[in-house]
């Protein structure tokens, strides 16, 4: 509890297109981390739909120091997003999360709590166990789900339940450490975040997450995603 | 060390133990012919059996739809973010 209210936490929230949600985003975080010394860095690939906006009206609310808004001209991708918002943070611990309401924000007290109980580097959220799960998902995208989490499990031995999650809390030195190794995007730069550190041998634990299927916007997987998956993993094998 | 490396070092070791099984002839040769087969089929089995029961316990939340749901129904109703002006009236809620 004392640690929680010592240590200072940068939560990154990539944007692109998020307009209905950054308000309610943001407006949960508050809520739920009342006590705690953080900070919002939210990085918007010049959006089409005026994130940047709404993120502005938040500033005036809530103060330019709470929230930071730390854009780029267009849409440059997840991985360097992550990269460009670390430059601006100012807390001993960074939490990333995504701004379509699939990570809900009142899971990061378990996050912290989590992290302070263990003294772990980093902390994952997982959908996969009791008290996780999964809403939204067909039939197909589970199947997909759980073939590739059991080719991983089986040829990586990462130690980590769920590898492509990325609702995660870091130390801010570690996660600069292990994204400065990781090639991969899209989807796969999450598994080789975790698949690094954790061969880098960094502690690694996991609280439970529910994730709810974006409610506002559109979402996707595609035949050429499960081929990204495919070579990343062959990457992974051979690079780690 | 690579984890390929890790994985090639432990199917030589297999590979090593049953060219030893194959010499010592301590089972019939025709069965430790097979061995290597019955591998390939169980790590199959276990794979499709991994496959099956994660997806037959696949943790589901339809509850935490419906809570956010409400959240986000509730919060729009208090906030003005849907319209042109773009304005967002959290003053409410934080009071
Ligand atoms: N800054 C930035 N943010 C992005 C970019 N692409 C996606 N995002 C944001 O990153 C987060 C995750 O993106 P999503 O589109 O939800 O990706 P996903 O969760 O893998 O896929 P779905 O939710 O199934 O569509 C969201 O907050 C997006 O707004 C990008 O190129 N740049
Ligand atoms: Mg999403």
């Amino acid at each position: 509890m004392e640690e929680m209210e010592k240590n200072k936490y940068s939560i990154i929230i990539p944007t692109y297109n998020e307009r209905l949600n950054i308000a309610l985003i943001v407006y949960l975080i508050f809520k739920h981390l009342s006590n705690v010394n953080f900070e919002i860095i939210i990085v918007d690939d010049g959006s089409p739909d005026g994130t940047q906006e709404i993120v502005k009206q938040l500033q005036q609310v809530y103060g330019e120091d709470r929230i930071l808004l730390r854009p780029r001209p267009r849409k440059l991708g997840l991985g360097t997003a992550y990269v460009h918002g670390m430059k601006y943070a100012s807390g001993d611990f960074v939490v990333i999360m995504d701004a379509d309401l699939s990570h809900h924000p009142k899971y990061l007290p378990s996050f912290i709590q989590k992290q302070i109980e263990t003294g772990a580097s980093i902390i994952t959220g997982t959908r996969y166990v009791k008290d996780g799960g999964v809403h939204g998902w067909n039939l197909m995208r589970k199947l997909t789900s759980r073939g590739a989490n059991v080719l991983a499990q089986t040829l990586l031995w990462p130690g980590v339940s769920d590898l492509t999650g990325s609702f995660r809390l870091y130390r801010k030195s570690v996660l600069e450490d292990v994204i400065s190794s990781v090639v991969s995007k899209g989807y796969v730069f999450q598994m080789e975040m975790i698949v690094r550190a954790s061969r880098k041998g960094y502690q690694i634990e996991e609280v439970p997450i529910t994730f709810v299927d974006r409610v506002y916007g559109t979402s996707k997987l595609g035949g050429s995603e499960i081929v990204e998956y495919l070579k990343g993993l062959l990457h992974l094998l051979v690079t780690t | 060390m690579k984890h390929i490396v890790k994985i090639l070092t432990l199917l030589v070791t297999l590979s090593a133990l049953w060219v030893g099984l194959l010499q010592a002839s301590i089972i019939p040769k025709s069965y430790t012919w097979l061995l290597p087969l019955y591998f390939i089929v169980s790590l199959g089995c276990y794979g499709l059996l991994m496959v099956g029961v994660g997806l037959m316990q696949f943790p589901t939340c339809p509850q935490e739809a419906i809570l956010l749901q409400q959240v986000c129904t509730k919060f729009h109703s208090l906030t003005i973010v849907d319209h042109d002006s773009c304005f967002v009236v959290l003053d409410i809620l934080l009071l």
